[in-house]
């Protein structure tokens, strides 16, 4: 099947992606955020050895399986680009142009398969409501989301070569060709999934195109008579997959175990997770930017059905819309606003349900979001076949919408181009946001502001309370960059605040504050002192033991101040915990030749040389290793 | 080859274009100077997308903001890259020819229709083409090809005749074939697209569907299928009559928005109204006996009407209108050309020349009415000369010479401020705004003028055309600044200065106008240029008296936070009071710029901050994105 008006359209193809390209640039300039330094923060001190390489390739501990895929184009980024955050946005700004692309050439042949007049045209419409959607930037300008950016990617690639080899199934090479389909399909899911595991979802997907779309047809002349077994059989085994997949992520506890440490229960993500649904269809369609960006952990989560009525509200209008898709199934344009609904809900199945992730996230959306917008212009291209006079009218539309989404856009990614503007303008619409108030008290501070700086570090204690260790670290944090002196009355508190130190959040700020201390950033601040105050805090005075990661840091201080005796023993003490850690090992190695602890160093060479042996340090490590042998 | 109809409009659009050629060099005024000389937003280099994104909300005009042209004019400014008058003008002129061609093509397809087909069908073209030549040549529309920002006008206008365009195309088929439901709907979405287009060029483009029920109630007779349809006649009755009752319920229903509404204008909405019955005729004057003499950049020498009787001319006015309007009623069915003309002319001045409390008068407001008032006079000449074709010719080649001339005379004397501020003030000597843009023109000139004697001359004359203002109006905050400002900078010997105190009395009494808020920052200037002294004028008891006249006024604050800090340099004084422009009025944004200067100026960046984070918290449209950006360093990024 071939479309009408294709040159015309792969041009004005091509204009799009060079506006969308305008669009983004501004944004690209921008911060990192969030994950991304915890993600990122290895590959930027990478050097061109191998071991290490595949160390961060393979051993990121983001997903149950790694994204290998995703980090090696960190890597490969890293080697051949380093150009920072920056290059990480333009190589995110390429992917984005790139599955747009996917998305105009799956469009186009969906729509060639259900027989519309003016497929190109329609699938430029999907591609420019995709490609310039608002509700998208979050996830291009947010360097680690790269990982939902390939996952989408192979996601759509592996949709597309379904599409073309249902087709025409048989063509010139015959059963070798169907071969090679499947096996580029198989392929495509594998890298989507090992890019972000919701790239598994592309197998139902790839169903719900056979039940909807392709509606295990055959072409009579070409098709063999167990044709369609055949594809009863795929379709069985990517259910099947998807199945076993999820069904041993559940028996891991993946599901359940994460619920320890939020503030909800199952039933509550499920209910609240009807809400953030409806909210990203509308922010999908009619966007409304002052809304968006990444510091949504002020939305509410549903405790029950009528807590707050929108829940159920939710829940009926998702249920209605399901059944009365279900009603109008055997029309055509019924048949595709299934097809377009349940995409986005399956493409939503894995982030959106029962895993224990945060609430809300719009980079969720980067696949989701091909459904919702091929339906509406299914939509749209039904109203123009069957009404032909209506084009002006349509197009029209369909150009206002567009414009619109430029417009949002373009808005959105300018704030996304610098931290202050990002953060204050997240602040504006979720005052209430923690993490948004965090990050203000940081700009404050590092302006030496420490007065606001601790007002907003309180309001962040008022919205989600927790020990009050976790928010005096923090506030130590911000005296720290804002360059001002701590007060006794302070130190007092800090020092008999609860003992609660297996809290995520301290152990950051404390890692953060001696890294700060390490790398000069706290004039005000003698290391010594701070080093005295936290073996004060977390290890001298204190009935409970201090978490490994703030033993670490504290090795890490005393090794900066020179005073390896006490290094040594929080090395030794983290040891203790986690008896296995090469880098702690080496670390001690590194502090019992210089305290001349013969004993001790003869017993950790001789462990690492066994691991050593049994392949468990990388070549980094290796080469440390040898400078003690 | 090109047929004789098609020739006869290249040429009228040929000669149009010469005609206004020598004006294209012309200054910018008065209103453009703000949309556009003082609109940074729009001045861009267009390489971001979000500089096109917030030229778009550069206006503060209207309540629709008119982004499109507003972006119209930043597409000019990255074109011509910078403010080059001519060029913008130029793009004026080519949406001025535009129109008309759009105009033509509408009069070619309204005359072929019912009403005049049994009259004149045979010069359908000639009529339209006569009818656009007049419009295009009319002197009258100088005052918007020529005043840069009045191509919001133009743009309405463009979208007006392009919904006209639409309308007739499927209107005409409808007549013989009725349209399906989903179709009708698909046309009313296209027309009510357009509409909005019109909108967002300038709110009267919003009068489109009233313009469409007249083109249905004249030239459709609400025939659908050859059948007349009530409910589409009621339909249109009631599209009219709407607007009118609720206009008169807000009028005659005691309500605060109103009274708001009129604050800071001279007038009530009462004597807006009586005053725009005179205005109204005078309109209709110029258009149908174009006299450049009386024309003029600024009517403000038209005198207020204060009661029907004060001047006499209102009770006439409103009478004749009364009586032109039940005329007009009758005469519909037999002359409907003549009625749906002055039917034309009323509805397209609704908005601006009614309740909206608009200045008086203002010649661009003709440019889509004065159409009406044309097609009315040139069909009426073909209809009652219709037996002699050669004096129709003549009265119509007489009228073309007559426009055309004027229309050089008067694109002649846009082409230079001066002459054309003289020119203004000569036709207009009781027109206060006149002699200040003579006035104001001549300071400028003598300011940048390297010859000594030629400087003298013209600031003397200034001087005495500021004082001719003062005679008019004792009150005239503008000029009473400029005189401090010209004889504390030039004039320093000059003994019997009075315009200090003058300017207090004033201040005290006057309704204070944007105009004036210049003038005072140019007091600012001269402070703290060293230019004026305090024995000058006591700024502190001016803005003091106008801070407590106008307590809800955030500029007025953020001018004492200016003199304060840069004139008095007391830094506590001026972030004090820029703090109270920001409680009066959270949203005036240049505020936060203002205070920004005083935490900057004493090196507290944590509270400049701090500024900032309020400025992003109160920008809604996120206007200010590019400026807060440019705060910071590349490395803050």
């Amino acid at each position: 099947m071939r479309a009408e008006n294709t040159l015309l359209h792969c041009l004005l193809f091509w204009l799009l992606l060079c506006i969308t390209a305008w669009v983004y640039w501004p944004g690209i300039a921008g911060p990192s955020l969030l994950d991304d330094s915890v993600n990122l923060r290895e590959i930027s001190q990478l050097d061109s050895d191998d071991g290490f390489i595949h160390q961060l390739i393979f051993e990121n501990r983001s997903g149950p399986l790694g994204r290998p895929v995703a980090m090696a184009s960190f890597v490969l980024e890293k080697i051949y680009i380093d150009r920072g955050v920056w290059g990480n946005k333009v190589i995110n700004l390429s992917i984005h142009l790139l599955t747009g692309c996917m998305v105009f050439w799956l469009a186009l042949r969906l729509f060639l398969v259900c027989g519309y007049r003016g497929a190109s045209l329609g699938a430029l419409w999907v591609a420019s409501m995709w490609l310039l959607s608002p509700l998208l930037i979050s996830t291009v300008l947010y360097p680690i989301q790269r990982m939902a950016q390939l996952s989408t990617f192979f996601s759509l690639l592996a949709l597309l070569v379904y599409c073309c080899w249902r087709e025409n199934p048989l063509g010139k090479f015959g059963k070798c060709r169907a071969a090679l389909s499947l096996f580029l399909v198989l392929l495509c899911v594998l890298l989507a999934t090992l890019s972000k595991e919701n790239g598994l979802m592309s197998l139902p997907l790839i169903v719900l195109l056979e039940l909807l779309v392709f509606r295990f047809s055959t072409v009579p002349q070409q098709a063999s008579p167990h044709y369609r077994k055949y594809l009863y059989f795929t379709a069985f085994v990517a259910t099947s997959v998807t199945v076993v997949f999820l069904g041993t992520l559940a028996v891991k506890g993946y599901f359940t175990s994460g619920y320890v440490t939020r503030e909800f229960d199952l039933l509550e993500r499920l209910m609240t997770e009807a809400r953030i649904l409806w909210q990203y269809l509308f922010q999908l369609l009619l966007p409304s930017v002052l809304e968006m960006g990444v510091y949504q952990d002020d939305y509410s989560i549903s405790r029950g059905l009528l807590s707050p009525p929108t829940t159920l509200l939710a829940l009926v209008a998702w249920l209605t819309v399901l059944i009365s898709s279900i009603v109008f199934h055997k029309t055509l344009l019924g048949r595709l606003a299934i097809f377009s609904l349940l995409f986005f809900l399956a493409a939503h199945s894995m982030e959106s349900t029962v895993i224990p992730l945060e609430l809300y996230f719009e980079h969720r959306n980067y696949l989701p979001a091909f459904g919702i917008y091929f339906g509406v212009v299914a939509l749209g291209l039904s109203l123009l076949q069957k009404y032909p006079y209506l084009k002006p009218t349509i197009v029209s539309v369909f150009l206002i919408w567009i414009g619109f989404f430029t417009y949002a856009s373009s808005s959105q990614a300018y704030v996304w181009s610098n931290k202050y503007l990002l953060h204050f303008n997240a602040l504006k619409m979720h005052p209430l946001s923690a993490r948004a108030n965090t990050e203000a008290s940081r700009l404050f501070a590092e302006q030496g502001n420490i007065k606001d700086a601790l007002e907003f570090s309180k309001k962040v204690f008022l919205i989600e309370g927790g020990p009050a260790m976790r928010h005096h670290s923090r506030d130590l944090l911000l005296y720290c960059l804002s360059g001002s002196e701590v007060g006794a009355r302070f130190i007092e508190k800090f020092q008999t605040a609860p003992r609660q130190f297996n809290d995520g959040r301290l152990n950051e700020n404390i890692q953060l504050l001696v890294e700060l201390l390490i790398e000069g950033g706290c004039s005000s601040f003698d290391a010594l002192e701070i080093a005295d105050l936290f073996a004060e805090v977390f290890y001298n005075k204190s009935q409970q033991k201090a978490t490994g990661k703030i033993l670490i840091m504290m090795a890490i201080l005393e090794n900066y101040n020179g005073r390896y005796q006490l290094a040594d023993i929080y090395a030794k003490e983290f040891l203790e915990k986690y008896p296995k850690d090469i880098k702690a090992l080496l670390m001690r190695l590194y502090f019992t030749s210089l305290l001349d602890k013969e004993k001790d160093k003869a017993a950790i060479v001789e462990e690492l040389i066994e691991y050593r042996q049994s392949g468990r340090l990388n070549q980094e490590q290796q080469y440390t290793l040898e400078l003690f042998l | 080859m090109l047929s004789q109809k098609n020739l006869s409009i290249i040429i009228v659009l040929l000669l149009c274009g010469l005609l206004y050629g020598p004006g294209l060099d012309g200054p910018f005024l008065f209103d453009s100077k703000v949309a556009l000389h003082s609109n940074p937003d729009i001045q861009i280099t267009g390489s971001l997308i979000e500089e096109w994104r917030i030229a778009l909300l550069s206006s503060n005009s209207g309540p629709l903001g008119r982004p499109i042209s507003m972006l119209s004019f930043a597409a000019n400014y990255v074109v011509a890259e910078g403010l080059d008058g001519f060029l913008f003008k130029l793009v004026n002129l080519f949406l001025h020819l535009g129109n008309g061609l759009l105009l033509w093509f509408v009069l070619c397809k309204l005359l072929k229709l019912s009403p005049v087909q049994h009259n004149i069908a045979d010069k359908t073209t000639l009529i339209a083409t006569s009818v656009t030549a007049l419009w295009l040549l009319h002197p009258l529309h100088i005052s918007t090809v020529l005043y840069t920002v009045q191509r919001m006008t133009q743009l309405a206008m463009m979208f007006n005749l392009l919904g006209l365009c639409l309308f007739l195309h499927y209107r005409q088929q409808w007549l013989v074939v009725k349209p399906k439901p989903v179709e009708l709907c698909g046309q009313i979405l296209n027309l009510a697209l357009l509409t909005l287009m019109a909108g967002l060029c300038k709110e009267n483009g919003l009068l489109l569907p009233w313009l469409l029920v007249l083109l249905e109630g004249f030239f459709f007779g609400y025939l659908i299928e050859g059948k007349k349809s009530r409910s589409l006649q009621y339909a249109c009755y009631t599209a009219y009559l709407l607007p009118i009752v609720i206009v008169t319920l807000f009028l005659v229903v005691p309500n605060e928005f109103l009274n708001n509404w009129y604050q800071g204008r001279d007038f009530t909405v009462l004597e807006r109204l009586s005053t725009q019955m005179r205005v109204l005729w005078q309109y209709l004057a110029w258009i149908v006996l174009p006299d450049i003499r009386v024309m003029g950049f600024h009517h403000d020498d038209i005198t207020l009407s204060k009661g029907l009787l004060k001047p006499i001319t209102t009770l006439l006015s409103l009478l004749s209108w009364l009586g032109l309007i039940v005329m007009a009623w009758l005469a519909r069915k037999k002359w409907p050309i003549l009625s749906f003309s002055v039917a034309w002319f009323l509805v397209a001045h609704s908005i601006e020349s009614t309740v909206v409390p608009l200045e008086i008068a203002y010649e661009h407001r003709n440019y889509l009415p004065s159409v009406g008032i044309i097609f009315g006079l040139v069909v009426g000449i073909f209809y009652v000369f219709q037996e002699s074709p050669k004096l129709v010719a003549a009265l119509l080649v007489v009228l073309g010479l007559l426009c055309s001339m004027q229309l050089y005379v008067r694109s002649t004397d846009w082409s230079d401020e001066l002459r054309m501020a003289s020119v203004n003030m000569l036709y207009h000597p009781q027109s206060v705004r006149s002699t200040y843009h003579y006035g104001n023109t001549l300071l400028r000139l003598a300011e940048s003028s390297g010859n000594e004697e030629l400087k003298k001359q013209y600031m003397l004359s200034s001087r005495v055309s500021y004082k001719k203002i003062i005679e008019m109006d004792a009150d005239n905050i503008a000029a009473l600044v400029t005189l401090i400002y010209m004889d504390a900078r030039y004039f320093p010997s000059f003994g019997n200065k009075p315009w200090s105190h003058l300017l207090e009395d004033a201040v005290a009494r006057k309704n204070f106008a944007p105009e004036d808020f210049n003038s005072l920052k140019l007091l600012i200037s001269c402070f703290s240029g060293g230019f004026c002294r305090s024995e000058d004028a006591n700024f502190e008891l001016v803005i003091n008296t106008l801070i407590s006249r106008y307590p809800e006024r955030a500029d007025l604050r953020d001018l004492k936070a200016q003199y304060c800090g840069f004139v008095l340099e007391d830094l506590a004084c001026a972030i004090s009071e820029s703090r109270q422009a920001l409680l009066i009025s959270p949203e005036y944004y240049f505020g936060y710029y203002t205070m920004m200067t005083w935490y900057i100026k004493k090196g507290e960046h944590g509270q400049t901050l701090k500024t900032v984070a309020e400025l992003v918290g109160q920008d809604r449209h996120r206007r200010e994105s590019i400026d807060v950006r440019s705060l910071f360093s590349p490395g803050d990024q």
